[in-house]
This record gives structure tokens, sequence and C-alpha cells, in this order.
């Protein structure tokens, strides 16, 4: 049987788990927290977004996408 | 973007001072930092003409350059890249003020300005970045870095560094919440 319960989460716990998921899979039940808080909370879906965005410029920044072939074996 | 009709030095030089802040917060010296850059200028301008210019130019050299870190990093003992960072147990005390005491964003601190899409904006938007991550204390910018520029896993570092990981978790929550304040408030300045 599957447990469909989710214990609700606040604010301050989706920045936390955001954070997480940079790093790695989050859990199911971490999943379903996340995404239960998010449909309900028009604070946390503004800042959902200023972390994907801020993610992005990372990547760019840091050419995390990048992967040069050439000039790596001096 | 490539530069065809400059010096390729004089062009690769102008990268040289974001390079050498890479790469001197994730090795720590100073001589270790500047001879993994100039190996990487040196190898960019040998393989310059095959730079076609497909990422910006600091985006290459930043790609070439993780590749020198990380080899020199994994060449190290356990331990010996960087001391662990004073993490206390509150080390999200300080994000008190955003939030309620309930854990919701504080009306009167929440910040919900987003970035410009447009492509003529993200060259600023970089820099914005570029200036936060300067104002991370060092301890929390090596490690952030280990995580975000070098791809390290989470074990790796853990073990590179000697921390828990609740610690390292810990503080890579507090380097994007710094991060994350730090750039939405600068995307709600005018131009």
């Amino acid at each position: 049987m599957t447990d469909t319960t989710t214990t609700p989460i606040t604010c301050r716990d989706t920045t936390w788990l955001v954070s997480s998921a940079r790093d790695g899979q989050l859990t199911p039940q971490q999943a379903h927290q996340l995404t239960a808080h998010l449909a309900g909370c028009a604070a946390c879906q503004v800042a959902s977004r200023q972390f994907a965005q801020l993610f992005a410029q990372l990547d760019t920044l840091l050419a995390r996408e990048a992967v040069p072939n050439d000039a790596t074996d001096t | 973007m490539m530069d065809g009709a400059r010096d390729p030095w004089q062009v690769l030089a102008g990268e040289r001072p974001f390079l050498l802040r890479l790469a001197r917060l994730q090795l720590g010296s100073q001589a270790d930092a500047e001879d993994a850059v100039q190996e990487t200028l040196v190898g960019a301008a040998r393989g310059w003409h095959g730079y076609a210019g497909r990422a910006t130019l600091r985006s290459w050299l930043t790609g070439i350059l993780r590749h020198k870190i990380v080899d020199q990093i994994r060449s190290r003992r356990p331990g010996a890249i960087a001391p662990a960072p004073a993490c206390a147990i509150d080390g999200e005390a300080e994000f008190d003020g955003l939030f309620t005491p309930d854990g919701a964003w504080h009306p009167d601190t929440f910040v919900d300005t987003m970035c410009g899409a447009t492509l003529a904006a993200q060259r600023q938007l970089l820099d914005i970045v570029e200036l936060c991550m300067r104002r991370l204390p060092e301890d929390t910018a090596r490690l952030f870095l280990m995580r975000e520029y070098l791809g390290m896993e989470l074990k790796e570092i853990e073990e590179h560094c000697m921390l828990t990981n609740a610690n390292l978790r810990v503080v890579l929550y507090r380097a994007r919440m710094r991060l994350r304040e730090c750039t939405v408030r600068s995307w709600g300045e005018p131009e």
C-alpha cells in the first residue's frame, strides 16, 4: 500500500529542499512535499523560479555545461 | 566571443584575474593557483585556432581550468585542501529575518524580483552573480565551488575536507541562500 499522506512543510523547509535537489535526487516523500507546498504558495513559486534562474546563471558562469575537449592536455 | 583582430595572449590575459580567483580559492596556494592558470592559458593559446567561439571565452577557459584544479586536488591527500569551516549547528540562524516564526516567507523582507531574460542583460547578470560570489566567506566559497564548479560529489568533498555530510549540506545551503538574497536584490535595481 502506498502512503499518500504528506506532512506539510514550511516555506523555510522548501528552500532547504530546493538546495538539496541541486546536489541529488530528493526522496519521493520530499519531492511530494515540495510539489504540494509549491502548488499552494505563491511566494515559494517566485523563490523557486529565482533559485532556478540563479542556478542557470551559475552553470553559465562556471561553465558547468561546457565540456572543452581541446587544450586540456597540456 | 573570440576576437580574431587582437593578439590571443592579450585577450586571454584579460580573463586571468577571474581564473586566478577561482584557482586560488580551490587550491589555497597562490603558487599552485598561478601554475594552474598559467597552464590553462598556455593550453588555450595552443588551442586558440580550434576555439570556434562555441562558448564565451570565459566559459571555455573556466572549463579548461577545472581539469587542472581537479587533477591537483585529487592528487593531494584527504584533509589537505581546506580546513573545515567553522560551521555552527545554528548555521541557518542568519536567515531568521527572512522568515516568520512559523517558517513562512516574511512579507517585509521577501524580495520578489525576477531577472531579465534578454540576451543583452545576460552579461550584466553574470557579473552580478560573480560579485555576489565574491561576498561569500572564503571557506564557504571554496566548498561551494568544489560542488558547483568542480562538480565533485558530496562524499568526495566530505572526505577531502574532513566534513560531515550534515555540515557540508548546511554550508551549501547557506551559500545558495546568500547568493539568492544578493542576486535578487540586484535584479531589482534599475539599469
